[in-house]
Parts: C-alpha cells; structure tokens; sequence
C-alpha cells in the first residue's frame, strides 16, 4: 500500500538504500586492492569479507529488530547509560562525517581527473553537497524513494557496460586460483570487510523500518547482492586488464571500460559515460552517510527540523574534504581514519549494545 | 495545509448576507427579489393568477438560462389554462394551494423549494424557475435548466485514432451522464459542492464507494472545504488551489477531457472531480506514471503499446536532456562521440561566434516563440507557419553561420519528441527543466547533467499527490510489482488481474473470485463443442 | 520560500555564467588523430630543419617549438630530447575548403608533456588527445629502453588517451610515416586506424591494441608491436616489431608474424597457399583459413620443460586448376591438401619459434603466460631465470587442419 506515513520506509528500501550506500568509491580501486592483498585470489577474500560482513550485519538486524521505532541514540540511552551515550553518538558522528569528507574528496578529485580537468574542485565539492543537502532535507522517506527509483535502472546500465566489455575478456586471466597462502587470505579479510562498509547504515535509520521485525534479513540480502556485483566487477576487470595491469592501475575499473570498443556505437569513450552513472552511485553513497550524521545531531541537540541540522556537518565535511593535498595523502590518512573509526561503529559499539541487551534479558528472565 | 490560511485567510472582509426568510405576501417578496436583482434586465418576472379568481402568482427565472417551452408548457399552461378547465376550482384548495400545485398541477420532472429567499435568487441564477404564490411563505423552485451548450465533440487536446469520440462538455450534468453512462453501478457516487463566494461554481466529485481510497477521498473533501475563493473559472484554477504542492513545476493532478479516462480511473479507485463550465476533468491522485499514458494504450494491441510507451519514456528524456546533452559533450566532453562525428562538427560549427550553450539558446527561444505564436494563429496557416518557420529559421541560422547545423536537428527532434508526452502540463514543464539542464550542462558539462538529474529526481520522489507518492509505483516495486504491469508496458488485459495502486489492497482484485473460469478461454470454447 | 527561489537562482546565474572552466568548444580543439614520437638527432651542419632556444627561461617555456621557417641549428641539448609528430587533421579540408587534409607539426621536446604545452603557442587551438588513433613510435626510441618507457608511462597515464588506440613501430623515423598522405584517404590518421580495424586484414601484423600492449609489456616487459613502413603514396602495417625488456630488439618478418600470431592465438582469418603436386602436374592453391585456437601443454613427464602446442585451423580452398580432370570432392585430394597446409604452417612456425629463442632469446609466444595460469607451481621455480631457460625449452608444433568448403565447383 502506498500511502505510508512520513519518515517511513519499507524494507526493500531500507535494502537498497544498504545496497547503494556500499558500492560508491570503493569500487574503482576494489580490483586492485584485492590483487595486492591476495593476487588472484581476491574472489576467495571477497566472499570470506562479505560472510563476515553477513553476521556482523546481523547483529546490527537483531538491534534493530529488538527495539522497534527507536532511534539509535535512544537505543545508546537504553543499553549502554546515558552518558556513554553521548560518548558513542558523538563518535558515531565524527566516524560519519568522515566517511562523507573522505567520500566527497575522492569524488572530487575522479570528476577532475576525468571531466573537469580545469574546474576547480572546491566547486565540485560545494556542488555535489549542496544537492546531498537538498535531498537531506527531505528526509529519510524521500531517500528511501530515490534509492528504490535508481536502482534497477543503474543495475541495468551497469549490467551492460559489463557485458559489453566482457567481449575483450580473456578468462584464463582469472587464473591461477588457490595459490595465495591461507594466513594471508585470513589476514586481507579486514580489508574485504572494508569494502562493504556502509551496510551500518541500517543502525541509524532502523528507527524508520515500518516493519521492524524483518529487519534482520536487510544486512544480509543487500551485502549478499553488493557481493555478486563485487565479484563480477573483479573477475570482469581481472579478465580485461590481467593482473599484472590492474595493479598497475589507480582506478583499474575505468580502463576495463576503456577497452571497451563497439564500431557504430554513439558514444566513442565509454568511460565519460561510466563517469556520469558512477556520479549517482557516489552520491547515493554520500547522501545516507550526511544523512545519517544529521540525524545523531539532530537528536543529541533535540531538534526537529532537518533543514537546519542538515546544514550543520557541512563546514566538517568541507574542511575534512579539502584537507589533504594529493590523491596519495587522502588515500593515507582520510582512508585510514574513516578505516580505524569504522571499527568503532561497525563491530565494537553494535557489540556493546548487543551484549548489554542480551543481559538485560537474562536480568528480566530471571527476575520473572 | 496551513498555506491555505496564510495565502487567503486574511481577506475575510465579504461580509455574508443574511438569509431573508420568504413572507406570505407575494408583493413583498417580488419587492426584495427585485431589490436583488436590480439592473439585472436578464432575469424574468412573469406574474399571473392561478386558475379562475384564483391568488396572484409570479414566476421568475434567468432569460437564456431557462427552457422557455418548458416553462409555457409545463408551468404556465397548467396553472393559467388548465386550472380554470378542470375540477377541483380554486376555492375548494384554497388553503391547501401550494400543496396542490406541487402534487397535482406542475407536470415538470424536478421541483423543490426554496427555504429562503437567497436560496431562491443562487437557483434562480443557476437556470431554475422560482413560482411565487400569493398566500404562502414557500417559494417552489422548479428544475427549468435549459441554455445553449456546445454539443459533445471530439476531444482535441486528447485524440485518439481508436476509441471513443465522445468528450467532455462545459456543462457539468452532461458530463457526469457521460461518466455514469460508462459506469452502470450504484455504488458509483457523486458528490456535490459549490466553490467561489460570487461564482458559486458547482463542483462533483465521483467515486466508486467500494473501491476508493478511502484516505484520499476524505482528504478531497477537506481540501475542497477548505477552498476560500472568489470565483472559479476553470479546473485549472481548482487544481491549484487543490494540490499538494503548488511551487512545483510537475502537475500533481490530472486532467482529462475523456470520460472513458474518467471511468477507467474510477474503475481503478481514484477520484474525479468535475467542475461546472469547463471539460476538464481533474483525476487525483496523480502519478507521473498516469501523466505518460494515453488512453488509447488500452485500446490498441498490448505489445504495441507496450513499445509505444517505452518510446514514450524515452522521449521525455530527449526532450529533457537532448540540447543539455548536445552541449555537454561538445564543449566539454568531445571524446564520447565518434571521431568522424567530432571532426565533421567541428567542421560545420567553424565559423559559428557562439559558445555551444549561447548556440542552443538562440535555437531553443526560436522554436518557443514559434510554438507560442502558432497557438494564436488562425488554425489554417498555424501549422503552416509552424512548419515553414522552422525549415526557413533553420536553414537561414545555418547558412548565416549562427547555429551548427547539427543544433538545429537537436532542437528540433526535442521540440518534436515533447509533444509525444500525452500530457500537456507535463510538456510545458519539461520545456522548462530543459533550459535549466542546458544552464548547468553549460557550467559542468555532463557532472552539470548528473547533478541536475538528480535534483529532478529527488524533486519527483518528494512530491506527492493527496498522499501518494508521484513516482509509485516505481518507488516501491518490490512489495507492489504486480503495479508495474501498466506502466513502462502494458500487460495483457487477461493479466491486468489488478487495480492499480490506487485502490485499497483488499480491494485490488478485479474480478475477485470468480476469475479462475473467466481465464481459462479455451475451456470454455470447448465446452461450446 | 521566496528568499530561497531567489538564492537558487542568484547561484544558478553566477554559476552558469561564471563557470564554464573545461568549456572549449568542439572548433576551438586540434584533435590530434595521430602522434609520432623519435629520437632527437641533430641534424647535420647545413642541414637547415629546425631552431632550438638557447637561453634557458622558466617554466613551459624551457622547451622550445621548432619553426621551420627559421634557420638556426639546434645544439644537442639535454632538453631536446624527442622528437614529436602531431598529425591534425584539417577540419577545412573536411567541407572542401582547403587542399591540405592534415596539418603536421614537429616539436622538439623534452618529454610529452612540454612539447605539447609548447605546440599551443604555434596553434590557435587546444591539443586534445581525446580523438587520438595511432602511435607511432620511432625505431630509435623504441631501442632505448628508458625512453620508451617514459613514453609508455606518458600514454598510460593520461586520462584522454585511449588504451584503444593502435601502437607501431616505424623502422626508421616515426615522422616519415605520418607525413605520408595515402591516395585512399589523405587523412593520415584516420588511414591508419582504418587500416588496423581492418577486420579482413591477413593477419601479417600484431593487433597492436595499446592496452593488449602495455598489458603484455606489463608482464614480463615482452611484446610484438605492428611494423609500420613508410611508401610513396601509403602506409604498409605489417611485419612486427619484438620488444624484449622494453627494449626493441629485432624485427619478424610478415610470415613470422603471421606465425606467431597463430601461436598467440590472435590471428584473424588469412590465407596461405600451397603447392599441390599430382602425378603430372603442380598446382598452387590457396586455402582460406580461420585459426580456430591454440593450446599449450606442458609435458609433465619429461624432466626438461617441454610444451606441446596445438593447433587447430579451417580453410576453405579458393582456387586449384580449370581441369574438369580434377574432383576436389574426393576425400583423398582434400586431405593431401589438409596435410600439405598443416606441413607449411608448422614449418613457418617452427622456424619463428627457432628465431625467438635462439636470435632474440624473448618468450613473447605466450609460454610464460600459460605456465604462470595454468602450473603456477613449475611458474614460481622458473620465473626469476625464464629468460635463461626460454631458449633451451622444448616446443612441439602439431597443426590440425580441416579444410570444408572447395567453392562453387568440383
């Protein structure tokens, strides 16, 4: 039925929304990154980081689903006190608005590097956050709605584009498999986990899940598709530019499009056009982010309005953005920064909370 | 809701006259009907006696409002001619007159009365008769509506090459005929207000009761009450004050000159409202995805509509995007289009002084004022002007050397790909995003593009039409798929097992249970055998 | 509401009017279709070619444009190093105003880069490399490793530059190919994309893909890159050039090439004659092929590494005598065809594998790549010395052809 209140979303929404938040920046260095972690194995790591991406996930669906209609920060209040609430609220925050600053910058710095070479990227900046701000302040349900429009459309494109450049594939670049030491698969899983971050997500808007009791299914489902799609990007590009060049390659993803070659097509370079769909996914990365930020502080300041809390982590996500001075430094300290904090939100906070739960319980059970 | 009050909350000063209460003398009464209506030469006062000495009595109505016949035939002749003929004489009803005359003498279809004489003066202006009788403090009011109306004809704005024929008219009786004609149900309802503190404009809402929406039906009403104007013209003054969300450029009702759109849409839950003096019908709630649909979809084979929607779709994107795109990639991007392409552009746009985008505005007005002017031309030599300005502007700006020749086959497949939206108010919006479009496509090149999409596209997932989202069912296709049956395609009717999003979920089926046998044709054939 | 409408459009304006830094329109930008990049030499004394900058300034200016119209002598300065070739193809000449279909600059620079930051003070338009088609690169770069390098590197890392552009290597000077107008198309560049796009091509030179190229020299820094030779009036690609540790070390002729580029796997269709000899007679025949495929094996029994490599072929026989004496639908003639085609390719190819390991000693066949899929174990112990060992391995040819269609008579 159609008619849903305001700030409610379905679960479906809430999936894509996961969905959309995961692939955004990494994927351009995803081949790559597997390659150096664990040469062509980078399948195996993959798949290993999305399984433990699927339970850590599902602790976050059990939260969720075990306070249904709360927000996070009163989830916080709930388990784990109210000062050390506001301890956590507040890392939770800095952690988001430092995956938008770190986002933002590295959108940035790809849109000079492949479509406005001259355009000074602080405009860039300010205007890819000055539309992130329009659909912030929509809210919650409208951001439910546009990841549900885009999807099956951006799947769709996506899905093409790889199909296409599937004919300079050579699959026996795929090989050899099962070389790489089973410690060193192991130890490249972090790394994996990493590139499916944003799945947190569902922590800060389970509060808006109108059906909360399914709300465990979201993690999984959406890391299980975001990993399909991972895994055909990989053995796409690894097939397309052999292992030896995608490690040679910043962003090896774009030159697997660049070999891409129709005679008769409209369009020559296709990688203009990749750059113009993976905008949309980029700001569907950003937008739950700055969302998701707004609404801690939104809630630790007591407002109601998101038009002007939207505006407030603006100036953090533009100093943040505009910090460091090249591409080697952004990736050295924003990415490890945004890595370390992760560990925060993703693993150790909803692990407090569940185990502050699961005791409470025991309390309740056994004064019954 | 709270702009209503702020937008018109403030003019309370019309002060309401009173309800003057009829008296028993009828030359008191004719002295403030007449008071009333001073300097108003139209309206007709007829006073005569009833029957054989019988008491004084007046008819007035509204000169060319009225059915003349009906009023000498059915009124007059009754009470002047026939009482005086037949049994009983007026002195045995003397005191039960009015009684009489409404039973016994007025051979009219529909009468009633008036309580005051307010009352009687809005009926009097509406096309009725009022019959005064000396004696009574009642005033009777008899249904003599019967002016000049534009006969039903086709629809222009929405031809189709199979189906109906029939449109809307100015008057609102018809029309709500025309709908019921189509729909053979009671539980069909209609509704009616008055809107407009003067024009006192008769507005319908009709639903099917079981299968509306119940919310959306409640939220009509409201917002209908809630409307504090003086008069209303047309529909599209009613939309306005209507629907949710008056800034935007997207229209968030629907209208229609077809009563069989109306019907279908009743069909599928939704509410029309028909307002007196216009055929334009609003239908709400409104999705985009109604706004892109024509009503001959259903008419014609499924699997050539279906393809004539998606090249539907496809040109609302042109018509959006096309010169926004043409720009962007020529002066910022020229690596995407093919190199022969490249270098034959840039041979052909040498001598042009112009960057691209001040190009594409020069062509893009052109072809805007061409589109104006041609509405006001004379109907023979519009079209003929249209084509002959637009090859003779065309060739000459190339020629000059003011626009590339390639823009020029832009503008115009975007102008041509704009009138394929069914929907009126949703081309002139488009027109409208495109400058905006071509403006950042200018500034960004394609990121330009990119951002603009999106804002349009979150734009269209924030609006809503009397609670439902603009975009459904798109938004929500995983729990409601079985609504993208009549969207970008057109599903077989026999599959069109559904109403659409509209109705009420535990109303969605259409024809609830006894669908199985129905679906099942070839049994049925070979039960024939 | 209002302040906000007007805000938007406040930003809208100043942004569109103000913000328009990458905008170059489609007339303003000199699409370079094709570059040749050599070695700088000083020409000879009295030779007058170009001018060099003494003094040295700052910044993009260091390098300098060479301007044929002045004579001066350029000195053998650490700056000049390359010499590059920008072929434009004139847009004039595209709506028949002009006799000249290309416009072709020389510029001496230092490094890619400079030189073409340098052309825009000879050329009233931007250089894009967007459209860019063909690289030449001349035989004395290619023989420097180091500067062959830094050209890949330049190349690669540019955004605008395609890896689908065509890359060869011109024996002599890269300049001398480009400055070439063919009669079919003047336009040099677009010739010679053409000319590599040729699917009907035999297949006597190399794909010469520059990402199949650079994802080779990536490897094991092995390659064959098409030979480019200059002609009167066209441009000829065929032939290859070997690259052993980014460095050219030899040339292969159009048989080896085709020889190879069936080993590879690569080869397009093409034909290849044979004699037949009957009892009174020798006829010549050519044989339509389609290289079906190529697999390796290793021969994991022996001690020494041994490849096996297979191939399998099928033809179609275009022309053999008007003699109605002869019936090309016996069975037996049709395989005595078979074999001889086999017998002539394995033998080519066994001659262009005796070439490669024992002239040029480089394994650009493909071997290290397959031993490294497919027995990554036998890869890890050789891989330091494959250089070494290349030469001294054992290749076993087996040709398999089947010839299915004799035409429309008998």
């Amino acid at each position: 039925m159609m008619y849903s209140n305001n700030d409610k979303i379905s679960i479906p929404q809430m999936v894509n929304i996961s969905i959309l938040t995961m692939i955004g920046i990494g994927v351009l260095t995803l081949p790559r990154r597997l390659l150096e972690e664990a040469g062509t194995d980078g399948w195996l790591v993959l798949i290993l980081g999305g399984l433990v991406g699927i339970v850590v996930s599902l602790t976050h669906g059990y939260i969720v689903k075990s306070f249904p209609g709360k927000s996070f920060f009163q989830i916080l209040s709930l388990t784990l006190t109210r000062p050390i609430a506001y301890i956590v609220a507040i890392y939770t925050i800095v952690y988001f608005i430092g995956m938008t600053g770190y986002v933002v910058r590295l959108f940035a710095m790809i849109i000079r590097e492949f479509l406005l070479p001259r355009t000074p990227p602080q405009l860039v900046i300010f205007s890819v956050l000055f539309v992130s701000l329009y659909l912030v302040r929509e809210g919650i349900e409208v951001l439910g709605r546009m990841a549900e429009v885009i999807i099956v459309p951006l799947t769709v494109v996506i899905l093409a584009l790889f199909i296409i450049s599937w004919g300079n594939a050579e699959v026996s670049n795929l090989l050899p498999v099962f070389q790489t030491p089973f410690v060193e698969i192991i130890k490249a899983v972090p790394f994996a986990l990493f590139s499916f971050l944003g799945f947190e997500v569902l922590l800060i808007f389970g509060g808006f899940v109108d059906e909360p009791v399914k709300s465990m299914k979201v993690g999984p489902i959406a890391i299980f598709i975001v990993l399909l799609a991972y895994l055909i990007l990989n053995a796409s590009t690894l097939a397309t530019l052999g292992a030896q060049q995608t490690e040679n390659l910043i962003w090896p993803l774009v030159g697997t499009f660049d070999t891409i070659d129709f005679p008769g097509a409209f369009i020559e370079n296709v990688e203009v056009f990749i750059m113009g769909v993976w905008i949309i996914t980029v700001f569907m990365t950003m937008v739950p982010l700055h969302l998701a930020g707004t609404m801690l502080i939104m809630e630790l300041a007591g407002g109601k309005e998101y038009n002007y809390y939207a505006l407030l982590p603006l100036p953090f996500i533009t100093l943040l953005s505009i910090w460091d001075d090249s591409i080697a430094d952004v990736y050295e300290n924003l990415g490890s920064f945004s890595d370390y904090t992760a560990y925060g939100v993703v693993i150790l906070i909803p692990l407090g909370i569940f185990i502050s739960t699961v005791m409470k319980r025991r309390k309740k059970d056994k004064a019954a | 809701m709270g702009f209503w009050q702020k937008l018109f909350g403030k003019k309370k000063k019309i002060t309401k006259q009173e309800d003057i209460p009829p008296t028993k003398s009828i030359d008191k009464n004719l002295e403030i009907i007449k008071e009333f209506f001073k300097d108003c030469e139209d309206i007709v006062y007829r006073e005569f006696t009833i029957g054989e000495g019988g008491c004084k009595a007046a008819v007035i109505w509204t000169d060319g409002l009225a059915d003349r016949d009906l009023l000498n035939e059915f009124i007059l002749e009754p009470l002047m001619m026939d009482a005086r003929k037949v049994q009983p004489g007026y002195k045995e009803i003397k005191n039960n007159l009015v009684k009489f005359v409404e039973e016994k003498t007025l051979v009219t279809a529909d009468i009633g009365e008036a309580e005051t004489i307010n009352d009687a003066i809005t009926q009097i202006l509406s096309g009725e008769s009022a019959l005064l009788i000396d004696g009574s403090d009642k005033i009777i009011v008899i249904d003599s509506r019967g002016w000049q109306s534009r006969g039903i004809s086709e629809p222009e704005t929405e031809a189709v090459v199979r189906g109906p024929r029939d449109g809307f008219t100015e008057t609102m009786r018809f029309n709500t005929a025309q709908v019921r004609r189509r729909i053979r149900d009671p539980r069909l309802k209609l509704k009616h207000h008055q809107v407009g503190e003067r024009s006192k404009t008769d507005v319908a809402v009709m639903y099917v009761d079981d299968i509306v929406n119940k919310n959306v039906l409640k939220e009509v009403e409201e917002r209908l009450n809630k409307i504090d104007i003086d008069m209303i013209i047309d529909s599209g003054q009613l939309e306005e004050l209507i629907e949710d969300e008056w800034q935007s450029l997207f229209p968030q009702v629907q209208n229609t000159e077809r009563p069989d759109t109306v019907a279908s849409a009743l069909y599928h839950g939704r509410v029309a409202i028909l307002v007196d003096n216009t055929p334009f019908v609003l239908i709400v709630p409104t999705t985009f995805n109604m706004l892109m649909q024509s009503a001959e979809d259903y008419y014609e084979r499924w699997d050539i509509a279906t393809i004539i929607r998606i090249l539907r779709y496809f040109c609302i994107v042109i018509a959006i995007t096309a010169p926004a795109l043409y720009v962007g990639i020529t002066s910022f991007h020229p690596q995407m289009i093919p190199t022969d392409l490249a270098l034959a552009l840039a041979a052909t746009r040498r001598g042009v002084p112009f960057p691209a985008v001040v190009e594409a505005l020069i062509m893009e007005v052109t072809i805007e004022i061409l589109r104006e002017a041609s509405i006001r031309l004379p109907g023979s030599i519009g079209s003929t002007i249209g084509i002959v300005g637009g090859l003779v502007i065309g060739q000459a700006a190339v020629e000059a050397g003011i626009v590339g020749p390639l823009m020029v086959i832009v503008v115009a497949i975007t102008a041509i790909a704009s009138f394929a939206i069914p929907s009126y108010n949703l081309a002139i919006a488009v027109r409208l995003i495109r400058f905006g479009l071509l403006f950042s496509a200018a500034a960004f090149g394609l990121y330009g593009i990119m951002l603009a999409i999106l804002v349009i596209l979150i734009h269209l997932c924030s609006l809503k039409s009397f609670g439902m989202p603009y975009l459904s069912p798109f938004i929500t296709f995983v729990q409601d798929s079985s609504d993208l049956k009549d969207t970008v395609v057109r599903v077989p009717h026999l599959a069109m097992n559904k109403r659409d999003i509209n109705a009420p979920k535990k109303e969605k089926g259409r024809l609830d249970d006894h669908q199985e046998e129905d679906f099942d044709i070839e049994d049925n054939i070979d039960e024939k055998k | 509401m209002r302040k906000q409408i007007i805000l938007w459009i406040i930003l809208t304006i100043t942004i569109a009017l103000t913000g328009c830094w990458d905008s170059i329109e489609i007339d303003q930008r000199g699409y370079v279709m094709s570059l040749g990049i050599d070695k700088y030499e000083i020409p000879p004394p009295g030779e007058v070619v170009e001018e060099e900058d003494g003094p040295e300034e700052d910044g993009d200016m260091e390098e300098e444009a060479a301007v044929p119209t002045a004579a001066r002598i350029p000195e053998d300065s650490p700056r000049n190093r390359f010499s590059f070739t920008y072929v434009i193809p004139n847009v004039e000449f595209l709506v028949g105003e002009s006799e000249n279909p290309n416009i072709v600059y020389n510029t001496v620079g230092q490094n890619l880069y400079s030189a073409s930051r340098i052309l825009t003070t000879r050329l009233n338009k931007q250089v894009f490399f967007g459209h860019m088609k063909v690289l030449v690169i001349g035989e004395d770069v290619a023989r420097d490793a180091h500067m062959f390098r830094e050209i890949l590197d330049a190349i690669e890392r540019d955004a605008f530059i395609s890896r689908r552009i065509s890359v060869a290597i011109a024996p002599g000077l890269a300049r001398e190919v480009l400055e070439v107008e063919p009669l079919v198309n003047p336009m040099t560049g677009q010739f010679m994309a053409d000319l590599f796009r040729n699917k009907d091509r035999s297949p006597r030179s190399g794909g010469g893909i520059m990402g199949d190229v650079l994802q080779d020299l990536h490897r094991w820094g092995n390659a064959v890159i098409p030979r480019a030779i200059a002609g009167e009036e066209d441009i000829k690609v065929a032939g290859s050039a070997v690259i052993k540790d980014y460095r050219l070390v030899g040339w292969l002729g159009e048989v080896e090439t085709r020889a190879l580029e069936i080993i590879r796997g690569t080869a397009r269709p093409g034909g290849l004659t044979v004699i037949h000899e009957s009892q009174d007679d020798e006829h010549i025949v050519p044989v339509d092929l389609v290289y079906l495929s190529s697999k390796f094996h290793l021969d994991e029994d022996s001690d020494t590494i041994r490849i096996k490599a297979e191939f399998s072929t099928d033809g179609q026989v275009e022309q053999f005598f008007f003699d109605p004496q002869h019936n090309l639908l016996e069975p037996q003639l049709i395989r005595e065809l078979e074999a001889l085609v086999c017998k002539k390719l394995e033998k080519e190819m066994l001659t262009t594998i005796q070439k490669l390991q024992k002239e040029f000693q480089v394994d650009v066949l493909g071997i290290d790549h397959y031993l490294s899929k497919y027995h990554p174990g036998l890869w890890a112990e050789v891989e330091e010395d494959w250089q070494e060992i290349f030469p001294n391995i054992e290749i076993e040819v087996d040709v398999s052809t089947r010839i299915r269609r004799v035409g429309l008579t008998k």
